[in-house]
């Protein structure tokens, strides 16, 4: 038995070990944790500027002359707050607190289409609500995710 | 086939690690999956060895041996395959592990215990040639997870070390002592790494659905009572029996098995369905591997 290799295996599957160990345990302390993070920030902002818009595009189209529909202004909400939407899901990091409530808006938005008119955006305000405050806590700031119902009172006729 | 039973009994028990590690990763995370399960493992350790009237520590001259198999097949594959089964398929990670016979063959050869024909070194470069390319395509997902691959590739000479070194203690010790005495050298380390990833990670140990949603899955704890009960300790016990009685060419042809059958396990419990590629590229490493075991 050649014992100076045997002592050259154990001292480099030492190496592996501390170095193999201690990077999984580095990666999913400190870089896994981080890595979420940012993509749960990523994911709210991206969803935050997507209902922003899409509240500033209803707000618009309610306020024009001649009125606009409520079906219309829903409809136009909802395609830009899907499209948003859709790209925050992809992002968020999966089963995260922003990711969860993502889903629950998903389902919530799978229930409701523009033919509802305004209740539609309603029905959406407790899932809206629920992603605002998960992401206020990832992204502490002024910035709120706007309320899906458009703040100014339609004055679209039907 | 009698002779051969505990050995195909024992490469049947490996072959359902990768799924198990898979289904208990959805509850726990890669460290407290492959360490902390080994925690558990040191009192089955210590009522083994004093059954048999023996002492927890090794003796002095095993030490070094028995240090290898901790290191080998307690620390780093158990870490390094769950960490690499975190993005890698089940199929892809089967394919890639079923190198571990050439790897101990080399090891074998570096410590003087084999002298293999000419033929072995070209079997053996074919296999690693084989397997790189499998890892360069799109199943093998080298470009797109290299981490991940790299992982289970220094989990494999883990692997390949540790067998070479139990396999050496086995012409002196019964396989299940040689197993528990490297569960026990490796406990103190397993125990506080375990503790610190507990401690530190943000889901306590748990995989983040589980921490989310607040439960462990049933499948989860199953899949970590297997990785901990079989593929750590039970499969050990028969693989090294097995060994002992057909001798390691036999034993590492009869390993050639494991990969097809960790394919099916991965069909059937996880629904990963490999590609034709990933059948095409086992059965080319599989045979590369034949090929080498019967040129040494």
């Amino acid at each position: 038995m050649n014992n100076k290799r045997w002592r050259i295996a154990i001292i480099a599957l030492s190496i592996l070990a501390v170095l193999g160990i201690s990077g999984a345990v580095f990666y999913g302390t400190v870089r896994l944790p981080k890595d979420r993070l940012a993509a749960d920030k990523h994911a709210c902002e991206i969803f935050q500027a997507g209902a922003e818009d899409a509240a500033g595009k209803a707000l618009a189209l309610a306020n024009k002359k001649p009125p606009v529909s409520d079906g219309k202004i829903t409809a136009k909400y909802l395609e830009l707050l899907d499209a948003a939407y859709n790209k925050a899901y992809d992002t968020a990091a999966k089963d995260s607190d922003v990711y969860n409530v993502l889903t629950n808006l998903g389902i919530a938005r799978i229930n409701v289409d523009a033919s509802m008119g305004l209740t539609a955006l309603t029905n959406l305000g407790a899932s809206m609500t629920d992603v605002q405050a998960a992401c206020e806590v990832v992204n502490p700031g002024p910035t709120a995710t706007p309320e899906a119902t458009p703040s100014a009172t339609p004055t679209a006729t039907k | 086939m009698r002779k051969s039973l505990p050995a195909i009994i024992g490469v049947l028990m490996f072959s359902m690690t990768f799924p198990a590690v898979v289904l208990g990763s959805r509850g726990f995370d890669p460290i407290v999956m492959s360490l902390g399960r080994v925690v558990l493992l040191a009192p089955a350790a210590i009522i083994t060895l004093r059954a048999q009237n023996l002492g927890v520590v090794p003796a002095r001259k095993d030490l070094r041996l028995i240090l290898l198999v901790a290191l080998g097949v307690i620390l780093l594959y158990p870490s390094m395959t769950t960490l690499a089964l975190g993005s890698l398929s089940v199929g892809a990670s089967g394919i890639i592990n079923s190198l571990t016979p050439i790897f101990a063959s080399v090891f074998a050869v570096y410590v003087g215990h084999a002298k293999p024909k000419p033929a072995f070194w070209w079997a053996a470069a074919a296999g690693t040639v084989a397997t790189i390319l499998f890892a360069l395509s799109k199943d093998g997902q080298l470009t797109s997870t290299p981490l991940a691959v790299l992982a289970l590739f220094v989990g494999v000479v883990g692997a390949a070390v540790g067998n070479v070194s139990g396999a050496t203690l086995s012409n002196s010790h019964k396989s299940y002592n040689v197993i528990s005495w490297g569960i026990l050298v490796a406990a103190p380390f397993t125990l506080v790494i375990t503790a610190i990833d507990v401690w530190l990670s943000p889901a306590h140990g748990l995989s983040q659905a589980a921490f989310a949603g607040g439960t462990i899955a049933p499948e989860a704890w199953f899949g970590f009572a297997y990785a901990a009960l079989i593929s750590s300790f039970g499969a050990h016990f028969f693989w090294l029996k097995g060994l002992d009685r057909v001798g390691v060419v036999r034993g590492s042809q009869l390993m050639l098995g494991q990969a097809p059958v960790t394919l099916i396990w991965g069909i059937l419990l996880l629904g990963q369905i490999p590609s034709l590629l990933t059948w095409a590229a086992g059965a080319v490493i599989i045979a590369c591997v034949a090929w080498s075991q019967r040129a040494k």
